[in-house]
């Protein structure tokens, strides 16, 4: 592939778990703040975490001025376990953002496509 | 019937007009947040700026300002009866979902928007707001992350703030506890050497110069913890000031003469000016002497050997000026910035000195309606000022 081309949905490289935080992240910190974002990730993490033993490994941190996020080492890769767990997180998210913020932040997440190509619906 | 004809998009200045309008209440809510009015003033006019903000119908909050559980409820416009419960159930369930991943409540009907406050990583509490026309959008959601950002770090400041008071009220109970306790065996203990001094006055020279330099040493405990004991009360403002006409020259000379043996073994002249009677000042007694003191021991330990300490006393319109100066090394511009605050040291490291005279002698003089500084004429490196009322003449 060149770079500067247009990629086609088979060229590309499969969405890995860490993109999808990643994402995440940064729309939310985008609309709520870094702080809150952490709060509701965090929460969410500690709700998949009985079922879900790598995500021991998800690490959010204050450092200094700004928050950092550690990963489980798998979500790097293209995994398919690391996906679901990720779309697990998202199902303990969604209720709570919805509570806390009705469907406005739940509706910009599902207008990013990426989301949705890796079966991650927000407001369902 | 006709059809509703579609809004228009707000043109170019108009978007203007409400960005700036956001903007000045933005920093309006920073300023109120840093204003000196008690905390429910702050946040509740922070509220209202919100509530224009975003042009909703309620802004309220729930936070827990002491970190000992007990949670407060704010709201804009004020609730009662019945809805004060009703609001703080809704906010309680979705700060206990944040805080311990309890269950999350199913009541929004998307017209309230709450988010957390948070500060230094921690859920202080949580801020909501309620419109019933039209929904929240993304853009407001924005304004209204910061300003949550805003009060959780004023919550986060108010929590450091409390911890500290009750941190140093501690620290000065325990620090007037053990002066206390300290006192009455030094007491006992100076009788003794005092005892001692008489029987054997007919000692070797270097047995009474043994017990005198017991004597001071015990004296400059002492004094460390009348110190300690009176600033405690000071500071709490719990020491009956016995307000009376002083003759400060009078004083002077007093507490010169107690200091003379002290002086006289490095040979250092001890002058006061004028002779009494001298101006009066409106002042308490106990506590000027001992400020007055604590600079002689001051002068004392950093006066040369064969130098001098003047002491003088004079009036300045309503006001009686006292200068303690001495000819030893003047302090560096460093020190004197410090000089007067607690445990501030001097250039010895302090020895026997827990660098609470100084401080003792800013506070005794506040207490008085005085002041207390230090400057340098060219004929003495080192002189404290002290600035008191006259006593009103009859």
């Amino acid at each position: 592939m060149n770079p500067g081309m247009p990629a086609s949905p088979e060229d590309r490289a499969p969405t890995t778990a860490a993109d999808l935080f990643g994402l995440l992240w940064r729309m939310l910190s985008d609309m709520l703040g870094s702080a809150t974002t952490a709060t509701l990730l965090r929460r969410s993490r500690n709700a998949v975490a009985q079922r879900a033993p790598e995500l021991a490994e998800l690490q959010i941190d204050r450092e200094g001025l700004e928050y950092r996020y550690r990963l489980p080492a798998s979500w790097l890769a293209a995994d398919a376990q690391a996906v679901n767990t990720m779309r697990d997180i998202v199902s303990e998210l969604r209720p709570l953002l919805m509570e806390l913020t009705g469907a406005v932040i739940l509706n910009q997440l599902d207008a990013n496509p990426t989301f949705a190509e890796s079966g991650i619906i927000f407001s369902r | 019937m006709s059809a509703a004809l579609p809004e228009e998009p707000p043109s170019p200045a108009a978007r203007r007009r409400a960005r700036e309008l956001e903007a000045r209440t933005l920093i309006e809510i920073a300023h109120t947040l840093d204003s000196s009015v008690d905390e429910s003033q702050r946040l509740t006019r922070s509220l209202t700026l919100l509530k224009t903000l975003l042009r909703c119908d309620r802004c309220s909050m729930l936070f827990d300002a002491d970190g000992e559980g007990e949670r407060r409820l704010l709201s804009v416009p004020a609730v009662e009866g019945e809805q004060v419960a009703g609001l703080e159930d809704r906010l309680l369930g979705l700060l206990r979902a944040l805080e311990d991943n309890a269950a999350v409540p199913h009541e929004s009907d998307g017209h309230a928007v709450a988010l957390p406050l948070v500060g230094l990583d921690e859920v202080r509490g949580i801020v909501a707001v309620e419109r019933s026309t039209d929904r929240f959008t993304t853009d407001e959601m924005r304004l209204f992350s910061v300003v949550a950002a805003q009060l959780g770090g004023y919550l986060t400041m108010l929590r450091l703030n409390r911890e500290l008071v009750a941190l140093d009220r501690f620290k000065r109970e325990m620090s007037a506890l053990a002066a206390h306790d300290i006192k009455g065996p030094l007491g006992a203990v100076i009788g003794m050497v005092d005892f001692l001094s008489l029987e054997l006055n007919q000692s070797p020279d270097y047995v009474r110069n043994c017990l005198n330099d017991i004597r001071t040493a015990c004296n400059r405990i002492h004094r460390v913890t009348a110190n300690l004991l009176d600033l405690a009360r000071l500071e709490s403002k719990q020491l009956p000031l016995q307000l009376a006409s002083l003759d400060i020259a009078a004083l002077l000379a007093t507490l010169a003469r107690h200091r003379t043996a002290q002086a006289s073994f490095r040979d250092i002249r001890i002058t006061v000016r004028p002779a009494p009677p001298g101006p009066r000042a409106r002042a308490d007694e106990d506590l000027l002497s001992r400020v007055i003191d604590n600079l002689l021991d001051n002068a004392l330990r950093y006066a040369p050997v064969h130098g001098r300490i003047e002491m003088e006393a004079r009036w300045t319109g309503e006001r009686v000026q006292v200068r303690v100066g001495n000819d030893g090394p003047p302090v560096s511009p460093v020190a004197r910035g410090t000089i007067f605050d607690k445990f501030a040291r001097g250039a010895d490291g302090g020895r026997m000195n827990l660098g609470l005279g100084l401080y003792f002698a800013r506070v005794a003089m506040e207490a008085q309606g005085g002041r207390i500084w230090l400057e340098e004429t060219p004929e003495l490196p080192v002189v404290f000022g002290l600035e008191l009322p006259a006593a009103a003449t009859s």
